[in-house]
């Protein structure tokens, strides 16, 4: 505790920057286990279930339906998800593809508006390919299984809000990586810009600036 | 290994600069000063054929460097100094980029990519040979500058095999050392609060100036092969390392030289960059007072060695170059600079001159110069259009001379000087811009000032970065209250800058988070590239038949298929062109017909031909070349035809997959 204090008495810049890293770190966690707790209160309450869906739930867009097999009839075949009132956390989707698949994604949108490229979700895995979608509300989803043209499809299995494992709620995303590092940064200096201003004349006079 | 051999380049670069901070030169300045050691070293020995010799040379003597300071530091004479904020910038961010490159794996997408500066890096690093000399299968080399393509083989050095994603971290990290001067406006260690705000500002700087508005594809920012953004960090970079070098003694030009040195190996049109940088440097010299010179007339020989030596250094790396590159195809680009006036290069303001006067103006002028006009006005970037962009900056260089920098003081001078200049500096190089376009680009490209943004904001980029230099310099001179006035400012930026990025280049889209599916069309190309060469014959030469229009598929043959060798040729319509050798050393595409493509097929040395597409027009024309009439072709049982060659008669036989 001792050490600490001389620490933050010697270098008390270097003590403050370290003290809003931290405090970033923490706020992710506190966000990240907040998320956590409004997801399982989600599937106890039953805002959020579990089922499993079939191509009958799905209208097909450049998609031909014969059997459990689809075929591709153009680059942006969709799959949209009829039954806007689901809730969907997640998407889990088995297919297997003829040819190697050229690109799957999933975009989301809130009712009534179009689907942009900036609300979109790929999946690690190109074989059983799984989704998380945001919770926000009723919203519209789109399933692209492929863009490869001609392409045949496999279908298997298709499931929504399967249980996500512990860990995946504690993994930060890009974005909130991005925030981590820049925000606390840019905090502490503007409070020590604050302090600088109101804080005791510097002592020695200003340099000559070269 | 290799995916490690980019950390040994890194490596390597960080030991050299830290030699540099022994010999005296600022942490921050230390690895910029590395990296142009490096294209300049690189450059040299890849033009007298010793490319590979070099690059051990160039590692070894890092390995000495670090065994040099390791026994300084031993002996217990006065310890290294710590190298401050931006070399820690330096190896962060070049870092992090790294990293980032390494999960993300890009790839090329664009055009410029696959035409030269993709293919150049990988044709270099396959064959260990500088790319105009390599053998590429083509009837022209190219003989651009050479800059960026040989920092790609230094970060490549090790291993085998090329890889696009080191392209760009070795481009990032060139970049990354630029942006990293700007730090060397602080003291060491002082300022952190106005320090760390600057970072994030340097880090958002190429997507301000890149993006002028939200992007729907894949940004090109710290995933770029070409040499607009390198550029833009190498021209701010080398006026910084003249303003935070030892101005009053002739060897602060040292960092400077080398500085203007690489500036003219990084593109053609780098030339001009350099010449403005080397004006600046002794305009800047020639006008704030000096401690041991406090008289403009005591200056005046000082500015003369100054502008001597930077031009000197300019006009030398050029015109070698340019030597070389006349040895290799045989014209110089001083008397002629190509395009459609084929004039030479001081011919050009002469003519443009004779235009402006002449009262009947040419369409084409006309045009041209009030299009230059025009999209001065025109939003490009994130702080609105060029017109804005320069009057922000001398904003900022004004509040700095009057707010921040003590009365009188050589500061406030520089500041005023510099804004002064650098507007005639940009004025000059608008200038050069429109000669460009009316003299050296074809008719149609002026018509449209084709790719203007791309050769304005380098220019912009590198202005903003020395302002943000002589800025902080201010705030670290600056009082009190106003040093926290002007760095609570620079927060506002920064935390601007984010917003405005985050808002124009979407995660998915940037170095940050672009998915692998984005690449999904060019993996699946590359795929049935790879399975196309594993049927060939790895010594054999392949004509590739696109029947697209423009060249981009064609180029991307040409890029993927090497170290096996391409010829150049693309149909169109079912006519096939070709690629020949002009009158004067250049190439140029014509349009064959059969009698014609058999003599060229027959001359090439072609060993097979392989169409992408092929289409009934193509067939009619030229199915009587092959043995069965380009059926297989057809009916797609196999693209791939086998070439012999007899008395000149050339007859093609489809080769069956497996």
């Amino acid at each position: 505790m001792e050490k600490l204090r001389q620490f933050v008495k010697k270098r008390p810049g270097l003590a403050l920057v370290v003290a809003f890293y931290l405090l970033g770190i923490l706020g992710l966690f506190v966000v990240q286990l907040g998320e956590f707790v409004v997801n399982r209160v989600l599937y106890v309450t039953g805002t959020l279930a579990p089922a499993e869906l079939t191509l009958e739930d799905f209208d097909l867009l450049d998609l031909e339906a014969d059997g459990d097999v689809l075929l591709v009839l153009s680059a942006d075949p969709q799959m949209l998800l009829k039954d806007t009132s689901r809730r969907v956390e997640n998407l889990v989707v088995d297919f297997a593809y003829r040819h190697q698949p050229r690109q799957s994604s999933v975009y989301w949108a809130a009712l009534g508006q179009d689907y942009s490229r900036t609300k979109i979700a790929y999946s690690q895995n190109a074989q059983h390919q799984v989704y998380y979608l945001p919770v926000t509300g009723r919203q519209s989803l789109r399933f692209d299984p492929d863009s490869l043209n001609g392409n045949h499809i496999t279908v298997g299995r298709i499931a929504i809000n399967q249980p996500r494992p512990l860990w995946a709620f504690f993994v930060p995303g890009m974005a909130r990586i991005v925030l981590v590092v820049v925000v606390p940064g840019l905090a502490a200096s503007a409070l020590s810009i604050l302090f600088q201003a109101l804080g005791p004349r510097r002592k020695g006079k200003a340099g000559t600036g070269l | 290994m290799t995916d490690f051999r980019i950390l040994i380049a890194f490596a390597a670069l960080c030991a050299v600069a830290l030699f540099y901070v022994s010999l005296g030169v600022k942490g921050a300045l230390a690895p910029f000063c590395a990296a142009c050691t490096a294209i300049v070293w690189f450059s040299l020995m890849g033009a007298v054929g010793l490319l590979r010799v070099g690059g051990w040379l160039f590692y070894l003597a890092a390995a000495a460097a670090v065994v040099w300071l390791i026994l300084r530091h031993g002996q217990g004479k006065k310890p290294l100094a710590a190298p401050g904020f931006g070399f820690w910038f330096f190896v962060g961010a070049g870092l992090a980029l790294m990293l980032l490159l390494y999960i993300r794996q890009p790839l090329f997408l664009y055009w410029d990519e696959f035409s030269f500066w993709g293919a150049a890096g990988k044709l270099t690093k396959l064959t260990d040979t500088l790319f105009p000399v390599a053998e590429i299968g083509w009837a022209a080399p190219s003989t651009q500058k050479p800059g960026l393509v040989v920092f790609s083989y230094f970060f490549q050095f090790f291993g085998n095999g090329f890889s696009e994603w080191q392209t760009y971290a070795a481009s990032d990290v060139f970049m990354v050392a630029g942006l990293a001067t700007v730090l060397g406006a602080f003291d060491k260690n002082k300022h952190w609060n106005a320090a760390l705000p600057l970072m994030l500002v340097l880090f958002l700087v190429p997507f301000a100036f890149r993006h002028g508005i939200p992007t729907q594809i894949v940004s090109t920012v710290y995933m770029d092969s070409t040499a607009e953004l390198p550029l833009g960090c190498a021209f701010g970079a080398t006026l910084a390392m003249w303003f935070g070098g030892e101005r009053g003694r002739l060897r602060g030009m040292g960092p400077v030289c080398l500085g203007l040195a690489c500036l003219v190996l990084l593109k053609d049109a780098a030339l001009m960059f350099a010449l403005v940088a080397a004006v600046l440097v002794a305009c800047d010299y020639l006008c704030t007072p000096q401690d041991n010179r406090p008289k403009l007339r005591g200056r005046l020989g000082g500015a003369a060695a100054r502008l001597g030596l930077g031009l000197f250094c300019v006009a030398a790396v050029f015109l070698l170059w340019d030597a070389y590159a006349a040895s290799v195809i045989g014209t110089s680009r001083l008397e002629d600079v190509g395009g459609t006036a084929q004039t030479g290069m001081l011919q050009m303001p002469l003519l443009f001159v004779q235009d402006l006067l002449r009262p009947e103006k040419s369409e084409i002028f006309t045009t041209v110069t009030s299009g230059m006009v025009q999209y001065f006005f025109m939003r490009n970037n994130m702080f609105g259009s060029g017109f804005t962009a320069m009057l922000g900056m001398l904003s900022i260089l004004g509040a700095t001379a009057l707010f921040l920098c003590p009365k009188r003081s050589a500061l406030r001078r520089q500041c005023i000087v510099f804004g002064i200049f650098s507007t005639l500096g940009f004025a000059a190089y608008y200038l050069f811009l429109t000669l460009s376009y009316l003299y050296i680009l074809s008719p149609i490209e002026a018509r449209r000032l084709a790719s203007y943004d791309r050769y304005v904001y380098p220019f912009y980029m590198g202005l903003f970065l020395v302002v943000l230099f002589l800025a902080c310099r201010g705030l670290a001179a600056a009082k009190r209250r106003p040093a926290a006035a002007g760095k609570a400012v620079l927060v506002v930026l920064a935390a601007g800058l984010l917003v405005r990025t985050w808002q124009f280049v979407p995660l998915q889209y940037s170095v940050l988070g672009v998915p692998q599916e984005e690449y999904s069309e060019r993996l699946e190309f590359n795929r049935n590239v790879a399975h196309l060469k594993s049927r060939l014959d790895p010594d054999g030469k392949t004509f590739i038949v696109t029947s697209q229009d423009e060249g981009m598929r064609l180029y991307m043959y040409v890029h993927e298929m090497l170290p096996l060798r391409t010829d150049y040729s693309y149909g169109g319509g079912g006519r096939l062109r070709v690629k020949k050798p002009g009158p004067d050393g250049t190439s140029q595409v014509v349009e064959v017909t059969l009698a014609e493509f058999e003599e060229y097929l027959a001359e090439s040395g072609c060993t097979t031909l392989y169409f992408d597409s092929i289409n009934a027009i193509f067939i009619e024309n030229y199915g009587s070349l092959f043995s069965d009439g380009l059926q297989g072709a057809a009916e797609d049982r196999t693209l791939l035809y086998s070439i012999s060659v007899q008395d000149g008669h050339v007859w093609m036989e489809p080769v069956l997959d497996g």
